[in-house]
């Protein structure tokens, strides 16, 4: 892969931006838990009690009542518990050529990001997200926006601070 | 300290030709609901909920583009082209002008009718700023592109102009007529086949019972060979025709570091490819055209696109190079690749790779081989040998799968029947990830993903440790 001598970043961004692993804000946990809680509310709950209606007649109202009930409870430990472990997961890292970041706690990824070939960053902020302060930062390469060009559960002060020195740097897109 | 430029935003009239590509943008978000309305029956109750649903949809289509006039706001700043939009997901971007590949004004019918334009500013492998700065006055669209413009010229050193006057050199491939035909021939057919058994089966099905039960009746294996071999026969003559068309009297060559292809039989198509924008070589031998003495060479760029004013085909295909000469014309493509990746050893994937590969071959054999006899219960059974075929399959397939790292260039080989070679110029590459899912984790495995303009090429599984080091080496940090 290309580099660059020089450091990629000026000084001036370098020194703003803060050194070593860095996790996400932990307030994304519990917005994360609210995203599930509603998902379960909106989407789970309903095709539960449709399948279950449904399935009833075939399986019997003490199977179909236990089924349903132990798939709702499972999704619900799931939205409860899951965002913790990924939070424990998420890291990223600003190096001086790089964006590293790790996640997953299932399918694990870690991925480096040249500061050379970002073509431009996005900080998005869904209505629960500004809820409670926070933002997704998006890093665009020329091959696309892909998942691991993407951090969440950042302090919007933050990501705005990381959108704008990611977003200086030079020229060498490869492309 | 400079002084902050003023947000601009778009012209009033955007509320009237925005309107349409709100509303498709509307009603591909919607589609499921719109088309429970088009099939949806016709009962005073129904209807009820027809009406509510066509009035939510215009109010939604109306929201939207009066949420986009509203909040759409955009300036150049300190050199950059910053974005902002939307009002309950807001969206800020940030555009430094080294990476804007195109500036283009684009009118439809109703931006004429309204005297305005839409203003795309594209950089490569992202299409997401069309429909962004939708409707502007022209004269503000010209403004800002020659704004932009002159941001790109000062950040960009002169492109090198293109050779002119002299006549072509010499080919470096020339293919007659019988190779083309030879190329059609080893393209994959199974996939049309199933197509047209598919057709075939729902004309039969559109043609009443009594038709369907004699048909049925009269799929004996001796009608049902022939047919085969028919249809395979059909689906290889239809190929070698594309082919021909396609390809006819191809030519490869090499010029003032362009790579040019010249083919085409009723339309005759020049593509010219600047080497230094290749991204991937791929070499693609696939198990008849291997048989045959030959491969194909894919040369990929980045993405289409348009270049000086002309449209550029970006992707260049030789599609029938014998064996022997593919080492060669992959190092006249990529010049950063200094040996011949069909003579040099590549190191293997790792030995439990191949225990995922066979379980993951079965499974996908086991779920075809049930479809099969679920749609074709008198024959679908001959299907379980390709369960059974599985595992020296996929044996076949891992052993044959290679990867190398030098100082140039990364190459990643797969496959026995169709068999790939993935040539990447290091300095192309655009990020590298290792992946790791549990059943690869209980194997100590990990696989690197590295990840070009356009494309993505995936090493063969190596130990967790040996997917971490070469992630190392080939992150900036590392090299």
């Amino acid at each position: 892969m290309h580099t660059d001598p020089e450091p990629v970043l000026a000084p001036a961004a370098r020194s703003a931006l803060p050194r070593g692993p860095q996790r996400l804000d932990p307030r994304v946990v519990n917005l994360w838990r609210l995203s599930r809680m509603v998902r379960w509310v909106t989407f789970f709950v309903p095709v539960v009690l449709t399948a279950g209606f449904f399935g009833r007649s075939t399986l019997g109202a003490p199977l179909t009542y236990g089924l349903g009930a132990g798939l709702l409870g499972l999704q619900l430990v799931l939205a409860l518990l899951w965002p913790a472990l990924e939070h424990a997961a998420y890291h990223f890292e600003v190096r001086e050529h790089d964006l590293l970041v790790q996640s997953g706690v299932l399918f694990r990824r870690w991925s480096s990001i040249p500061l050379t070939r970002i073509q431009h960053v996005d900080t998005r902020q869904g209505p629960l997200e500004r809820l409670v302060g926070l933002a997704q930062l998006q890093v665009y390469t020329a091959a696309g926006m892909s998942a691991d060009g993407s951090v969440p559960g950042l302090d919007q002060a933050e990501a705005e601070r990381l959108r704008d020195a990611l977003s200086r740097r030079g020229t060498d897109d490869g492309v | 300290m400079a002084s902050e430029a003023p947000w601009r935003g778009l012209h009033p009239l955007s509320l009237v030709v925005n309107l349409i590509p709100q509303a498709w943008a509307t009603a591909r978000g919607l589609w499921p609901v719109l088309f429970a309305l088009v099939i949806g029956g016709g009962a005073k109750g129904v209807q009820a909920i027809d009406l509510a649903l066509i009035i939510g949809f215009f109010l939604l289509t109306l929201s939207r583009t009066l949420v986009h006039f509203l909040t759409l706001r955009y300036r150049v700043q300190a050199g950059r082209f910053e974005v902002r939009v939307g009002l309950f997901s807001r969206s800020a971007r940030v555009l430094d002008p080294a990476r804007i590949q195109n500036v283009e004004l684009v009118q439809n019918l109703f931006h004429k009718a309204a005297g305005l334009v839409e203003l795309r500013v594209e950089t490569a492998g992202d299409a997401s700023s069309h429909g962004l700065l939708s409707a502007l006055d022209v004269g503000e669209a010209e403004r800002l592109r020659a704004e932009l413009r002159a941001l790109v010229a000062a950040q960009r050193p002169a492109a090198a102009a293109p050779p002119a006057g002299d006549a072509d050199p010499p080919p470096l491939l020339e293919l007659n007529a019988l190779e083309i035909i030879a190329y059609g021939l080893s393209r994959r057919t199974v996939g049309t086949v199933a197509v047209l058994t598919a057709l075939g089966l729902e004309v039969f099905g559109r043609l009443g019972p009594q038709v369907a039960e004699k048909a049925q009746k009269a799929m004996t294996p001796q009608v049902l060979l022939p047919a085969v071999v028919l249809a395979f026969a059909g689906s290889w003559l239809w190929s070698a025709g594309s082919a021909l068309l396609r390809h006819w009297r191809y030519r490869l060559w090499l010029s003032g570091g362009e790579l040019i292809t010249e083919e085409g039989l009723t339309t005759r198509r020049r593509a010219e490819i600047p080497r230094q924008k290749l991204q991937i070589v791929r070499a693609d031998e696939p198990l008849l055209r291997r048989i045959m003495g030959y491969g194909s060479l894919l040369f990929e760029t980045a993405a289409l696109g348009v270049a000086d004013g002309r449209l550029r085909q970006a992707e260049g295909v030789a599609p029938m190079v014998p064996l022997a000469r593919l080492g060669e014309l992959c190092r006249v493509a990529l010049p950063a690749l200094r040996f011949d990746p069909w003579q040099a050893a590549l190191l293997p994937a790792h030995p439990r790779a191949l225990y995922r590969a066979v379980l993951a071959r079965t499974f996908r054999n086991l779920a075809l081989s049930a479809l099969l006899i679920g749609l074709f219960p008198r024959f679908g059974w001959a299907s379980v040998v390709f369960v059974l075929a599985a595992p020296p399959l996929a044996y076949l397939d891992w052993r044959w799968q290679g990867w190398r790292l030098s100082p140039g260039v990364v190459l990643a080989r797969t496959g026995f029947f169709t068999r790939s070679t993935w040539v990447v110029s290091r300095d192309k590459i655009q990020s590298v990830a290792v992946v790791q899912g549990p059943l690869m984790r209980h194997h100590g495995l990990g696989r690197v993903i590295i990840r070009v303009a356009g494309t993505a090429v995936a090493l063969p599984d190596v130990g967790i440790d040996e997917a971490h080091r070469i992630l190392q080496e080939l992150s900036p940090e590392g090299a």
